[in-house]
C-alpha cells in the first residue's frame, strides 16, 4: 500500500525542511490515487477488526472472573454455564423471603412461592393470597431465575476462616502481604540506590567488573541458591518468620541496581561535579541532588518490587508454614485446597488479589509501562 | 535510557580489559583514586554483603552439596558424583527435562510470535489505541495464583465458558486437567494470556524503528509485507534474541502455575498430575528438595538447570550475530 507523499509528510518525525518544500495540501507532484483512498477506508475498521479479535482472548477472563466472583452457590455450577449471574427471585410473603417458582398445573403457569419440601412435593403459596397453601409435586416447579449479582462474597470470600477454629482468613493474609510488600519496598530503595549510586556517580577501580557480577547475579536461577538459603534460615530458627522473605532485600536486588544505575547515568555529571567543586560529600550528591531528580524512577522500582513480593509464590512457601503467617498468594492456593467446589468465593478473593494492582496500574501507567520495557522484567 | 536489552550481550562479553588494569597496582594510586575507591565500595557495601551471603555462599554450597548424601537434620556424607550419576539414571529427571523442553520450544516460540503480531496490531493507527494496549498489558500483572486459578476455571469441562463456546461450533473440549497430552496446551494458554510485557517490550521496539528507513523503502516501492520482513523484524531481532533468553530462563524456573495446577484435580492429586505431564524441571527439584528432603540429590539438579540455562544462553548469544542486528 502506498502512501499520498502529503500523508508521509505530515506525519510526526518528518524533517521539517521537508515539510516546507511540500506544503500540505499541494497534490501537484503526486496525485492521490482514489483506489488507495478507498483501501484506506477499509484498512481501519480490519484493523480494528483484529484488535478486538485479540482483546476478546485477553478480556473475556476477566469478565469470567467478575461474573463467577458475583454468582450464588447455586449459579456456578450450572450447565452450561452463563456469562450473567442469576439467582432464583425471592419474594416478600408475610414477612418471609421466599423463592419464586413458576408452576405449571393443568396447562396454567402460575407464580408460587414455595415454603417447603418434602419427598419431591411442594408447599406452594401464592404471593397475592398467602393464606390458602397448595401442595404440589416439584417436578411441576421450576424457579425463577433474575440476575442478581452477589456482592456478598467478597464480604464472604474475605471473612470465610479458612481452617476452621483458626480465625485466620482472608484479612490475616492481606495483612501478611502488606507487611511484607512494605520492608521489601523499604529494602530495596536503600540499598539498591545506594549501589546505583555507587555504579554510576563513582569512579571507583573495580567498578566494571563489580557491575558485571551484578549483571550476572541476574542469570543465576533462584533454585540454585534456594536450598542453602533454606538450610541457613532454618539453622538460625528463622523459618516461619518474615525475616528471610525481608531482610534479603536490604542486601540489594540485580534488577533494580541495574533499572537505578540506568537512571542515574542520564543525570547530568555537571550537576555532581558543580556540587563537589563546592565542596559537597558524596553522600551529599547523593541526598540532595541525585535521589530528588530520580522520583521517576524510584517509582518505577517500589511499584516492581510491590508487584514482585505480592506476587511470591516459592518464598512464603519454602519458608511459611503457619497459616497466621501466609501471603495472599499461598493463602489462596491453601484456600482452593479446603474449598476446592467455591468457585465464586475463590475468583471473589482472586478479585481481591489482583484489584491493588490493577488500580496501581490506573495510578501509574507510565511507570508501569517505562519499567517493562527497560527491564523485560518477569516474575 | 539504554534498556537491558542493549546491556546484557554487551555486559556477557567483556571485551576491554580495562577493569582488571584498573586494579593491578592498588599501591599506586592516587589519592582521589583511593578515596573513589572507598565510596564507592562503602556506597555499593549492602549489595557486596548481599551477593556474598545470598549469592555467592550459596551457590557455593548447593555445589558443595550436591557431592553429598544430605537430608536434612542429618550430617552430610561426601559421595563425590553419585548424584550426578543416579541423575542420568533417574528416569523423572528425564520425564521433567522433556517437559520443560517442551514448554520452552512452544511455549517460548508461541509467545514470541504471537506477542509481535499483537505488537503489530497495537501499533496500528486505529481509534481506542490506548484501551486496546492496557486491555492486552493487564492479563500480564495478574497475580500469577489468582490466574492460574482462573485458567483452571476457564478450562473447567462443564462449567467452564471455554468449554461452552466450543460447544457453540460442536467441538468437544478435552479434559484439561485429567488428560496429560492437555494439560501442558492448558498451560500455555495461560501463559500466552500473560504475555503483555512481552508485547508491550516489542511494541516499544516497534516504534523505535527509524521511520526515515520505512519511508525510504516505502518510496523504493516495498509493500507492507516486505517493510516487516527487511526492516522492521531485523531491527527488534535483539529485542527477539533477549525475550528468547530471558523466556528459556523463565521456564526452567515454571513453577507456581504448575504448582497450583496440580493440585486443582483435588488434594490428593500429586505435583506433576496428571501423570508427571505437569513434572516441570523446578516442580520435580521442589519435590525432591523439599518434599523429600534429598538436599543433595535437589542440589545436584539445581546445578544441572544451571548449567543447562548457562549453555542455552551461551550459545543464543553466539548464534545470535547471524541473526541479531545492533
Amino acid at each position: 500500500m502506498k502512501k499520498n507523499v502529503n500523508e508521509i509528510i505530515d506525519m510526526p518525525g518528518t524533517d521539517p525542511a521537508l515539510r516546507s518544500l511540500h506544503p500540505v495540501g499541494s497534490e501537484t507532484i503526486f496525485k492521490s490515487r482514489a483506489w488507495y483512498r478507498s483501501l484506506k477506508i477499509l484498512r481501519s475498521p480490519f484493523q480494528l477488526l483484529l484488535l478486538v479479535i485479540g482483546s476478546l482472548f485477553f478480556f473475556l477472563p476477566f469478565l469470567w472472573m467478575l461474573s463467577t466472583a458475583l454468582k450464588s452457590d447455586l449459579d456456578i455450577f450450572r450447565t452450561p454455564p452463563t456469562w450473567l449471574p442469576y439467582d432464583i427471585k425471592y419474594v416478600n410473603v408475610n414477612g418471609q423471603s421466599l423463592p419464586l417458582y413458576n408452576v405449571t398445573q393443568n396447562g396454567l403457569t402460575q407464580q408460587l412461592a414455595s415454603i417447603s419440601m418434602k419427598k419431591g412435593v411442594g408447599v406452594f403459596v401464592d404471593p397475592a393470597n398467602p393464606n390458602q397453601q397448595l401442595n404440589i409435586k416439584m417436578i411441576y416447579a421450576t424457579p425463577i431465575l433474575v440476575v442478581s449479582p452477589r456482592w456478598a462474597n467478597f464480604i464472604d470470600a474475605i471473612t470465610t476462616v479458612n481452617q476452621p477454629g483458626s480465625g485466620i482468613n482472608f484479612f490475616t493474609y492481606i495483612k501478611n502481604s502488606l507487611i511484607l510488600s512494605f520492608f521489601n519496598i523499604i529494602g530495596t530503595l536503600i540499598s539498591c540506590t545506594l549501589a546505583g549510586y555507587a555504579f554510576s556517580r563513582v569512579k571507583w577501580p573495580g567498578r566494571d567488573i563489580m557491575f558485571i557480577l551484578v549483571l550476572s547475579t541476574m542469570m543465576l536461577p533462584f533454585q540454585v541458591t534456594m536450598i542453602p538459603l533454606y538450610v541457613f534460615f532454618s539453622k538460625i530458627h528463622w523459618t516461619n518468620t518474615f525475616l528471610p522473605l525481608t531482610v534479603p532485600a536490604f542486601f540489594g536486588n540485580a534488577f533494580m541496581i541495574f533499572l537505578l544505575r540506568q537512571f542515574f547515568l542520564t543525570i547530568p555529571e555537571e550537576m555532581c561535579d558543580a556540587a563537589r567543586v563546592d565542596g559537597a560529600s558524596d553522600w551529599q550528591i547523593f541526598t540532595k541532588i541525585v535521589l530528588p531528580l530520580s522520583k521517576p524512577v524510584i517509582a518505577t522500582v517500589t511499584i516492581f518490587t510491590f508487584l514482585g513480593t505480592w506476587n511470591d509464590f516459592l518464598g512464603p512457601l519454602l519458608y511459611l508454614n503457619n497459616p497466621k503467617l501466609f501471603t495472599m498468594s499461598i493463602g489462596l492456593q491453601d484456600y482452593q485446597g479446603h474449598y476446592s467446589a467455591s468457585w465464586n468465593l475463590l475468583m471473589a478473593a482472586s478479585v481481591i488479589f489482583t484489584v491493588p494492582i490493577i488500580v496501581a496500574f490506573f495510578f501509574a501507567q507510565r511507570t508501569f509501562i517505562e519499567g517493562v520495557k527497560l527491564t523485560g522484567l518477569k516474575e | 535510557m539504554a534498556t537491558l536489552t542493549d546491556q546484557v550481550p554487551s555486559a556477557l562479553s567483556p571485551k576491554d580489559k580495562k577493569w582488571w588494569t584498573d586494579l593491578r597496582s592498588p599501591r599506586k594510586w592516587s589519592r582521589t583514586t583511593r578515596r573513589n575507591f572507598i565510596t564507592g565500595i562503602s556506597f555499593a557495601s549492602l549489595w557486596i554483603l548481599g551477593f556474598l551471603f545470598f549469592n555467592l555462599y550459596p551457590m557455593l554450597a548447593s555445589l558443595y552439596y550436591s557431592f553429598t548424601e544430605y537430608h536434612i537434620l542429618k550430617p552430610k556424607i561426601w559421595v563425590g558424583l553419585a548424584n550426578y550419576v543416579q541423575l542420568f539414571h533417574d528416569p523423572l529427571f528425564y520425564k521433567a527435562l522433556t517437559n520443560t523442553t517442551y514448554m520452552v520450544i512452544v511455549g517460548v516460540t508461541m509467545s514470541l510470535l504471537l506477542s509481535f503480531t499483537f505488537a503489530v496490531f497495537l501499533n496500528f493507527k486505529v481509534p481506542g489505541q490506548s484501551i486496546f494496549r492496557v486491555i492486552y498489558f493487564l492479563p500480564s500483572i495478574v497475580p500469577t495464583v489468582a490466574s492460574t486459578l482462573l485458567f483452571i476455571w476457564v478450562l473447567n469441562p462443564n462449567q467452564g465458558y471455554l468449554q461452552m463456546m466450543l460447544g457453540k461450533f460442536g467441538i468437544v473440549g478435552p479434559d484439561w486437567f485429567k488428560d496429560p497430552n492437555w494439560s501442558k496446551p492448558g498451560l500455555l494458554l495461560l501463559s500466552l494470556w500473560g504475555m503483555g510485557q512481552t508485547i508491550m517490550i516489542y511494541l516499544s521496539g516497534l516504534q523505535d524503528v527509524p521511520r526515515s528507513l520505512l519511508e525510504a523503502a516505502e518510496l523504493d516501492g516495498a509493500s507492507w509485507f516486505q517493510r516487516l520482513r527487511y526492516i522492521t523484524i531485523p531491527m527488534v531481532s535483539p529485542i527477539t534474541l533477549f525475550m528468547i533468553i530471558i523466556g528459556i530462563i523463565g521456564m526452567f524456573q515454571y513453577f507456581t502455575q504448575a504448582y497450583v495446577f496440580s493440585h486443582a484435580g483435588g488434594a490428593a492429586s500429586a505435583l506433576g498430575s496428571p501423570l508427571q505431564s505437569t513434572l516441570f524441571y523446578s516442580v520435580y527439584l521442589y519435590s525432591i528438595g523439599f518434599q523429600q528432603l534429598n538436599l543433595g540429590y535437589a542440589s545436584a539438579l539445581a546445578w544441572i538447570l544451571f548449567i543447562i540455562i548457562m549453555a542455552c544462553t551461551v550459545v543464543m548469544l553466539r548464534y545470535s550475530t547471524r541473526w541479531t542486528y545492533y
